[in-house]
């Protein structure tokens, strides 16, 4: 809907001022869209693409060849630029896909899963890609299901669930909405008894051993692990194994969605 | 209009990078016509002949021979009073023969002279206009007996050619009709293209673009119409060069058609498109679709040769009309006014063909 490829039943978005559902067209002009699917001519190549859909953004010829060339840089396809489409690899065609919403140089463009489905260097370039974007002031509108792009690449995330907004905001005032904590994990060698000694530590707010772990719930982990190391020296443990889990956007997500499947 | 027209010329460029859009749309026909037509030449078999019959004055004898004509099964007689128009028939092309029992006819025979009946025709090739010569000269020699024996038979039959020449040339009938079954294959690569591009979803991201539907959906279609009027460009030029079809008769007029119909076909394209939901599922329905109205249309034998009631129906297909104003052209050799009344038709078709196929067609899937 905020692409204006739908009209929305009620409510609209406004963006540069321009507002989705009475100006629809105004808004196609200044917006920029890279779909989850590549929607490409594969018979043709990166250029005529470009080209292409730079002519329906009404772009000057002068304007097509100088983007055009801008953009095959910007996402490595200038050897490749002549070559139809359909000889690329996944992660080309993802760039080429995202370079094609960018012709018309928008200063809003939304990338719907950009990631899915390509090898993890193609990952890596395309995160750098929108980092670059970032830099130059473009906003990205980021749709994914990979928590980790969200939380190291957007500003500001948004939940959806079953299709509404279920949260929204930096990832600390997520983090303070569903209210994480810290968690230390210890692996002993034998189960531990009495787990008294680690409750009594200031700071700790519960102590659970299940599985032959030990779990300490602490709003910070790092100013307790020399507390928790002196426990452990004191009654001789012997621990094989000790992480520290600091809740991300999966523990915030799961924690608003639950962990039934989603169809 | 600038948008659209880029639209099209975008989409030609896809199908000029496809090798198989010209094994389809050229090779194929071209196949075809060449086989089909020298297989099947210009042969007629166990046909119904419409022949308008003139009798001239009255008598027993030219009832009696009009009586004759009418118990021949292969022959529908259709009693004329006014021999000119009999005549124009034949040379509108419209009947391939005429048959004049002159004045006096009856009197000649009864009193034992000689008598002639008078058989106009415009093409002695054609099998029809052979089979009405052996008829009446059957008849006449039948009747020549009837009197005392004569050395020479008294009855004759006289044929007399009218000054137009009427082709034989059998490629006339098989380029137009496979022209015209091919162009509506290239409609179907249309319909394809839009239904791929819908799949793909670049017709989902132009509509996210500042380009109006009215560009997207027309530039579709102009760029299917620009395809299948190359494609016919070139199956007649072949047609023409390799077999001399009689395009020269008016080559506007040919061209005429040619517009025509693809204007018509791409409505009709319209339409299917809003219907079918996916690639797939299109040669599936298409191609009976288009075989179907080819045979009916007369594009692969002569619409004479169908029933009346089928005639009737090809007069709701692109490819009878089609076909109507193509043969007026190249095998009834009529000049350009010939074609006008089909693509009148024509026009009118497409033009409720689109107004239907926009109604139907669905920009989003949603």
């Amino acid at each position: 809907m905020i692409s204006t490829y739908l009209k929305p039943d009620s409510g609209d978005a406004v963006i540069n001022g321009k507002s989705v559902v009475g100006e629809p067209f105004e808004v196609k002009k200044i917006i920029g869209v890279s779909p989850q699917e590549v929607a490409l001519y594969e018979d043709l190549s990166a250029e005529q693409n470009l080209a292409f859909f730079g002519r329906m953004h009404g772009l000057s010829r002068g304007d097509i060849i100088r983007r055009t060339g801008e953009l095959l840089e910007f996402t490595g396809l200038t050897e490749k630029r002549k070559k139809p489409v359909s000889t690329y690899s996944g992660g080309m065609k993802k760039r080429l896909n995202m370079a094609c919403g960018l012709i018309n140089n928008p200063g809003f463009l939304m990338l719907d899963e950009p990631t899915a489905g390509v090898d993890p260097q193609a990952r890596e370039y395309i995160y750098d890609m929108i980092v670059n974007l970032k830099k130059t002031g473009t906003t990205i509108l980021y749709t994914t299901h990979y928590m980790e792009e969200a939380q190291n690449l957007c500003d500001r995330i948004g939940i959806i669930d079953l299709g509404e907004i279920i949260a929204e905001g930096t990832l600390g005032e997520l983090l303070d909405l569903v209210q994480k904590k810290d968690v230390i994990e210890l692996d002993p060698s034998q189960p531990v008894e009495d787990t008294a000694d680690f409750e009594r530590i200031d700071g700790v707010e519960k102590v659970e051993q299940e599985d032959g772990t030990l779990r300490i719930t602490t709003g910070n982990a790092a100013s307790l692990l020399g507390k928790i190391s002196g426990v452990i020296r004191k009654n001789s443990y012997t621990i094989k194994k000790m992480r520290v889990r600091t809740p991300d956007l999966e523990d915030i997500f799961i924690s608003l969605t639950g962990r039934k499947l989603r169809e | 209009m600038k948008k659209l027209l880029q639209i099209a010329g975008k989409d030609l460029l896809v199908n000029a990078k496809d090798k198989f859009t010209y094994l389809y749309m050229l090779a194929t026909p071209i196949i075809l016509i060449t086989i089909l037509g020298l297989a099947l030449g210009s042969g007629v078999d166990e046909v119904t002949v419409d022949l308008p019959v003139v009798v001239q004055g009255s008598g027993a004898v030219s009832n009696q021979f009009l009586e004759a004509l009418e118990s021949i099964d292969s022959i529908k007689v259709e009693k004329t009073g006014n021999a000119e128009d009999a005549k124009q028939k034949v040379k509108d092309g419209d009947r391939v023969a005429a048959v004049v029992i002159p004045e006096g006819f009856s009197d000649a025979v009864i009193s034992g002279k000689e008598a002639d009946v008078e058989v106009y025709y415009e093409n002695e090739t054609d099998a029809r206009v052979t089979l009405i010569k052996e008829v009446v000269s059957g008849i006449c020699e039948e009747f020549s007996n009837r009197g005392k024996p004569a050395a020479e038979p008294l009855v004759k039959t006289k044929m007399k050619k009218i000054s137009r020449t009427f082709s034989n040339n059998s490629f006339n009938q098989y380029v137009g009709g496979y022209a015209i079954t091919f162009m509506l294959f290239g409609v179907m690569i249309g319909i394809l293209s839009i239904l791929e591009e819908k799949e793909k979803g670049t017709f989902a991201r132009l509509q996210t673009m500042p380009v109006s539907r009215t560009a997207l959906l027309g530039g579709k279609e102009l760029g299917n119409f620009c395809l299948i009027v190359m494609q016919a460009v070139v199956l007649f030029a072949f047609g023409y060069i390799a077999f001399r079809i009689d395009v020269t008769n008016s080559i506007p007029g040919v061209a005429l058609i040619i517009l025509a119909v693809s204007f018509a076909s791409c409505g009709l394209g319209l339409i299917a498109a809003g219907f079918i939901k996916k690639s797939t599922q299109a040669p599936g329905i298409l191609v009976p679709l288009i075989l179907g109205m080819s045979a009916l249309g007369g594009c692969w034998w002569p619409l004479w040769i169908e029933p009346p009631w089928l005639q009737a129906v090809a007069k709701a297909t692109v490819t009878g009309w089609g076909m109507e104003g193509l043969n007026n052209i190249l095998v009834y050799n009529k000049g350009f006014n010939s074609v006008l009344v089909p693509c009148l038709a024509l026009l009118i078709y497409g033009l409720i063909c689109f107004a239907i196929g926009i109604k139907v067609f669905k920009f989003t899937d949603a």
